[in-house]
């Protein structure tokens, strides 16, 4: 199995990041999920965040090195973050209920399962086109069904953040399934929470992300919803993946020497906005700090063997 | 479907003195390989590839894959670093010894001992029955020698599974992998992704890392020890936080170890960091205590018969 991946999130004008990505891989199969949580600062965190663990830390279990039921998979442990989090509402007595949403998928023997409660969604995209993407559980989708509202409005409506569907609210989540889906070499998978798409249109969506491999264009669409960001906007994560061997031959990924039954993850942990000292800092690491730190290394292990 | 591309270094690759002979582990941080020195020993090498961040471009050079994670790459051969003074100053019989260290490819290289033997993880996977008691007393507290030594110079390793305890052909362990220990050393806001072992990892290395210390290894020893109980990883800790669905050792191993070396286990797995053990030295001295002596007639008869 070959993908090149890329996830990202930015905080945008809000006081917390409650959006989790993370991706999961065995040698033949791949989990990626994204969650968006809400319901109080503390509480859309711990949603988002057991929302992608209980996925993830199920799939590190089970994908040895597959799937034997993909769908059922996904129905079963995104059922599960839901009941564990209302137990947790019970035990605490908690009035704010977290919650959250959630958009996953497997992609295993060239085949895409997908399966999504809320309005994070996945697109896929093949020759630089959205050939499919998941349906919103929202408010505005099902006004735009019965033919109440048009696209036009829906993109402006002022109820056009709520939900009636997640994972943790008072109603039981329906959890959407999509129909499997076949995957080609080169075609892109995004999944991304409503703040990235609601600031750059599908369309737009498409154009970057086939001009280069994820790695390049979702820092790029992250960059321009950042820059389309007022003070309303939302939290922006994407997560994606060009599946087989890339356009420039480059590759991150390859699991063909991956033993049966290991399992790599990558939590991507937010990192608050404008806390970057870190990284500036690492970057003056310099050829000479480098030759000096070899230097310094040889010479422990000189002094220990003497 | 096409051949598959590797981006490891292939077989037979020339890297200074040394000769690769094939991939022992790759993914996250590194890839492993077994390579043979000119004197024809074999070693093993780590090579600073970072997935998320790095690939190998089409010469065998390795380079950040995007401007953005060109930072993010130069502060994980940091961390590398920090690995490689940890292990380097280190000279113990239970630590990996680290032998060479080198800048090739445009990132670097750690050559350590080559170990024949097996994981602790593939033992207890050969095995249909929990490891006997004894095993995990001796294996354990040996390997806590090492572990000591390490927490002495104020590193913590904080990757500790039975996948990282190596047991060799003599049966005496070895601790491996210390590709975690940056992780106290570097920068605490660093952007790396981290990478840790859900159901080895303690609860204080998901939420507040201003907690870690010896204590969080030792969580991870408590639930390696768990593991050859119950021959599966225990549940992640973070979610043992919010609903702990962890059956107690001395509920599940009854009749399998002493009362005593349960308790142990679960004195190692206290959610709260500070009702664990607080040094190597406190748990290794419990786990070289004698189990109080069972005085049914039954049991002593037992263990006359050698049953």
């Amino acid at each position: 199995m070959k993908f090149t991946i890329h996830q990202g999130s930015r905080q945008g004008p809000r006081k917390y990041n409650q959006d989790r990505v993370a991706y999961s891989y065995s040698r033949d199969s791949m989990l990626t999920v994204l969650a968006d949580g809400m319901g109080g600062h503390s509480g859309g965190e711990f949603a988002a965040q057991l929302a992608v663990k209980t996925l993830t830390d199920a799939f590190q279990r089970m994908a040895l090195p597959i799937l034997a039921n993909p769908s059922k998979f996904l129905a079963d442990y995104i059922m599960q973050v839901h009941d564990v989090i209302e137990n947790h509402v019970a035990a605490k007595g908690l009035i704010d209920h977290p919650r959250t949403t959630i958009v996953a998928a497997i992609a295993q023997n060239d085949e895409l399962y997908v399966a999504h409660v809320g309005d994070s969604r996945l697109y896929h995209l093949r020759n630089g086109k959205v050939i499919s993407r998941t349906e919103d559980h929202s408010k505005v989708q099902l006004m735009f069904r019965r033919g109440l509202i048009n696209l036009g409005q829906m993109a402006i409506h002022p109820e056009r953040n709520k939900i009636y569907n997640c994972l943790g609210g008072d109603v039981k989540p329906k959890v959407e399934l999509s129909e499997k889906r076949g995957l080609r070499d080169g075609d892109t998978i995004l999944l991304c929470s409503d703040g990235l798409w609601s600031l750059v249109g599908d369309e737009k969506m498409a154009e970057i992300l086939s001009s280069d491999t994820v790695n390049i264009a979702i820092p790029e669409l992250l960059d321009l919803a950042e820059s389309r960001a007022d003070s309303k906007s939302d939290n922006m994560s994407a997560i994606g993946f060009n599946w087989g061997g890339t356009v420039s031959g480059k590759l991150s990924v390859s699991t063909a020497i991956m033993p049966l039954d290991s399992v790599t993850t990558i939590l991507m942990n937010p990192q608050p906005a404008g806390d970057e000292s870190a990284v500036p800092e690492a970057a003056t690491l310099t050829d000479e700090d480098i030759e000096h730190a070899i230097a310094e290394i040889q010479a422990a292990i000189n002094n220990v063997r003497k | 479907m096409q051949e598959p591309e590797s981006h490891a270094l292939p077989e037979g690759y020339r890297l200074q003195e040394y000769r690769i002979e094939k991939v022992l582990s790759g993914g996250g941080f590194s890839y492993v390989y077994l390579a043979r020195n000119q004197r024809g020993e074999r070693v093993a090498i780590k090579e600073y590839l970072p997935i998320a961040l790095a690939w190998r471009n089409d010469g065998d050079r390795v380079e950040a894959n995007s401007p953005e994670n060109l930072a993010n790459f130069r502060l994980g051969l940091k961390c590398f670093f920090e690995e490689g003074r940890a292990l380097a100053s280190i000279n113990h019989t239970n630590i990996v010894r680290v032998v060479n260290f080198f800048r090739a490819n445009d990132t670097v290289y750690m050559v350590m001992q080559y170990e024949r033997g097996k994981s602790l993880q593939e033992y207890i996977q050969s095995h249909t029955h929990p490891a006997k008691e004894e095993f995990v007393r001796r294996l354990f507290s040996e390997m806590l020698n090492g572990l000591r030594e390490v927490h002495a110079r104020k590193l913590l390793h904080l990757d500790i599974k039975p996948a990282n305890i190596y047991i060799r052909l003599d049966g005496s362990p070895v601790l491996l992998d210390f590709g975690s220990a940056r992780q106290t050393l570097a920068n605490e806001r660093a952007n790396l992704p981290l990478s840790f072992t859900p159901g080895f990892a303690s609860p204080e290395q998901y939420a507040n890392r201003k907690l870690l210390g010896p204590w969080s290894d030792i969580y991870s020893v408590g639930a390696s020890m768990y593991a050859c109980l119950v021959r599966a990883s225990p549940p992640a800790a973070d979610l043992r936080q919010h609903h702990d669905t962890l059956p107690p050792a001395t509920q599940i191993g009854k009749g399998i170890y002493s009362d005593h070396l349960l308790q142990i286990i679960d004195w190692c797995m206290k959610l709260d960091p500070l009702q664990r053990p607080q040094s190597v030295f406190a748990l290794q001295k419990a786990l070289l205590e004698t189990p109080p002596k069972d005085k049914s007639l039954l049991a002593s008869i037992k263990r006359k018969l050698r049953l």
